[in-house]
């Protein structure tokens, strides 16, 4: 004869299950958060001794006999700068949008490695008489067409035939050196661009970006 | 960046990683719980009854010869067997070949084609067995595997016995990577059984007690998973289905990537239509079944759906940074959260494997091709699904 089973649900391999589940879960979201922040904290050493580095650069601009002949060294050197905060950048910039990891100090930083590099092209670009495109980007946090035209920007100076250099800042900063810099261009919309010295209000795409950089070169 | 997306993907992503992480400690602790009973050893049964052992047959010429010996060469009463040979309306010479073979209690029938399911139930409609074996017309039975799965049956609550499925074929690199798979899915199942929640009586060879059709009916003729639409119909009866690790049949896996690729996506849109079809289970009253393997079964393609798209929405929000950073996005990338949860299924899996080898007897597999396995099968079963999904959404016809 056929008897039917007696089913049951077997409580206590449930709660265990998830009892562990959560631990190992739990166990990978703070490993994956914790390596994550030693990458933060990796960056912002990096950036505390660029300062120095460039501290440095400009008082061997100040104190050489024949500043000139120092150029080939000082674009090469402006070079590596720009490239190293453009990457801190994209390494800030994932860490915010993909893990929710981000430290207002360390952005205040970055924004000020940005100045800095500025203020040194602006100084290498006078005494070397380099052609070069400098631009400056100006965004906000409350911008939604920001993050695109950042984008773009980054495009348009990887396939420009001149030297493009971009500084980025963040307009909502509450450091004084940042705050100055939007003062003296007047900033009051997002995005704002500036190529050499013209102002552009507004979202562009690459090939509009890429027709403003020949207009100004 | 699209802060929803962003979300959305993260939110789905974590979800289905969580539920991922959970099944499987789930079972790990079912098998752990019951891990005596892995290496118990049944008595055999002392009565020898009548065994009717079922084999449908279209277009089998190649094989049938050889099914038909392997039931003949089984350690068991030759009066008490019963062969019966359904030929669906073959058009090479299955019925010939079939008759070839010499030995008592062979029947062979001839009908015209009406599928397997069809072709199943009119061979028990002949049998006289209490017992009833199904076959497929391409797998090999061991001589002891009908030995050892009779013995379950002397709980009156079992309607059901399945066998030790393995690969019969292992030549190259898919057919070894099946033979994990099957390996892997025989410990499932026997895991499975442990909770009353095995889901398949596999077609290669199952054995029924008799009165198991009379009470939850034929084979379904619609069906094209007829083998487990039966489990789901056993299962809703409330019978219980025992399963095996060492009553071993050997069957013939595909050979090439097309043919495996069909055969699973006939799997997947048949197991869902199966698993809709009989969704009242999803029910406390059918226990761990119930609230647990038959909602996972049913919800298994919305889960896979979404690890597709919550899989290429992050690549392709990600590949920006990738092709503006390069190698120096390598540490930010691996230290993301769910690639370590990932990571974390995957040694469970490859425990699984470990686990499934160190309770099936006589298989042997090197480690690296585990590892290998547990990499690569993931992605293919992903491809499977969504092959089978895309099917099932645009209404492609379904066909064996």
């Amino acid at each position: 004869m056929v008897e039917k089973i007696q089913r049951k649900i077997n409580y206590k391999i449930h709660v265990t299950a998830l009892i562990i589940t959560i631990i190992v879960f739990s166990a990978g979201i703070y490993t994956g958060t914790v390596l994550s922040r030693s990458i933060l904290e990796d960056v912002s050493h990096k950036m505390k001794e660029g300062t120095y580095e460039r501290i440095h650069v400009l008082e061997l601009m100040t104190f050489a006999d024949d500043p000139e002949t120092l150029c080939p060294f000082l674009i090469k050197t402006l070079d590596e700068f720009d490239e190293e905060a453009y990457k801190i950048g994209l390494q800030l910039g994932f860490l915010e949008d993909y893990k929710n990891i981000t430290d207002e100090g360390i952005l205040d930083n970055y924004y000020l490695l940005e100045l800095r590099n500025y203020y040194l092209s602006k100084k290498i670009t006078n005494l070397c008489k380099e052609r070069n495109i400098s631009t400056l980007y100006f965004f906000s946090k409350n911008c939604p067409s920001c993050m695109d035209h950042g984008k773009e920007l980054i495009k348009a100076r990887m396939e420009s035939n001149t030297s493009v250099r971009v500084y980025t800042f963040n307009a909502d900063s509450k450091n004084e050196l940042v705050k100055a810099i939007v003062k003296k261009y007047g900033i009051n919309e997002y995005p704002t661009t500036i190529i050499n010295e013209q102002k552009i209000i507004g979202a562009k795409n690459k090939q509009e970006l890429l027709n403003l950089i020949k207009e100004n070169s | 960046m699209n802060i929803n997306l962003v979300l959305g993907y993260n939110i789905i992503s974590y979800s289905v990683a969580f539920l991922a992480l959970y099944s499987i400690i789930f079972f790990l602790l079912v098998y752990i719980k019951n891990r005596k009973e892995f290496s118990e050893i049944k008595e055999t049964m002392k009565k020898k009854p009548l065994i009717s052992v079922i084999i449908p047959a279209f277009n089998e010429e190649k094989t049938i010869a050889k099914t038909i010996q392997s039931v003949l060469n089984s350690n068991y009463p030759k009066n008490k067997l019963e062969i019966i040979v359904v030929d669906d309306g073959s058009k090479d010479k299955t019925v010939e070949n079939a008759k070839k073979v010499s030995g008592t209690g062979i029947k062979v029938f001839s009908k015209p084609n009406t599928g397997k399911a069809d072709s199943l139930n009119y061979g028990i409609k002949k049998a006289k067995g209490e017992f009833i074996a199904t076959m497929d017309a391409d797998s090999y039975v061991t001589p002891e595997a009908i030995n050892r799965m009779l013995p379950y049956f002397d709980d009156p609550r079992v309607g059901a016995v399945t066998a030790s499925i393995k690969v019969h074929n292992k030549q190259n690199f898919l057919e070894k990577l099946q033979n994990i798979e099957y390996i892997y899915t025989i410990f499932t199942r026997k895991v499975l059984s442990l909770i009353d929640a095995v889901n398949v009586t596999p077609g290669p060879f199952s054995l029924f007690r008799k009165k198991t059709f009379d009470l939850v009916g034929g084979f379904d003729p619609q069906n094209i998973m007829e083998d487990q639409e039966m489990a789901l119909r056993i299962q809703l009866n409330n019978l219980k289905i025992c399963s095996t690790l060492d009553a071993e049949v050997y069957t013939q896996v595909p050979r090439t990537f097309g043919k495996l690729l069909n055969q699973r996506i006939r799997w997947h849109r048949g197991g869902i239509r199966n698993a809709f079809k009989h969704r009242q289970m999803i029910h406390p009253s059918y226990g761990d079944f119930g609230v647990f393997v038959m909602p996972l079964a049913l919800f298994a393609f919305i889960l896979v759906l979404s690890i597709i798209t919550a899989g290429i929405a992050r690549t392709l929000e990600q590949s920006v940074y990738f092709q503006l950073l390069g190698p120096e996005m390598l540490p930010i990338i691996a230290t993301q959260p769910i690639l370590l949860i990932g990571i974390a299924i995957l040694a469970l899996t490859i425990a699984w494997v470990h686990f499934a080898l160190k309770n099936i007897k006589g298989e042997k597999i090197k480690p690296i091709l585990i590892l290998l396995y547990a990499v690569t099968y993931m992605w293919l079963i992903t491809l499977f699904w969504a092959v089978s999904l895309y099917k099932e959404l645009t209404g492609a016809k379904l066909k064996w």
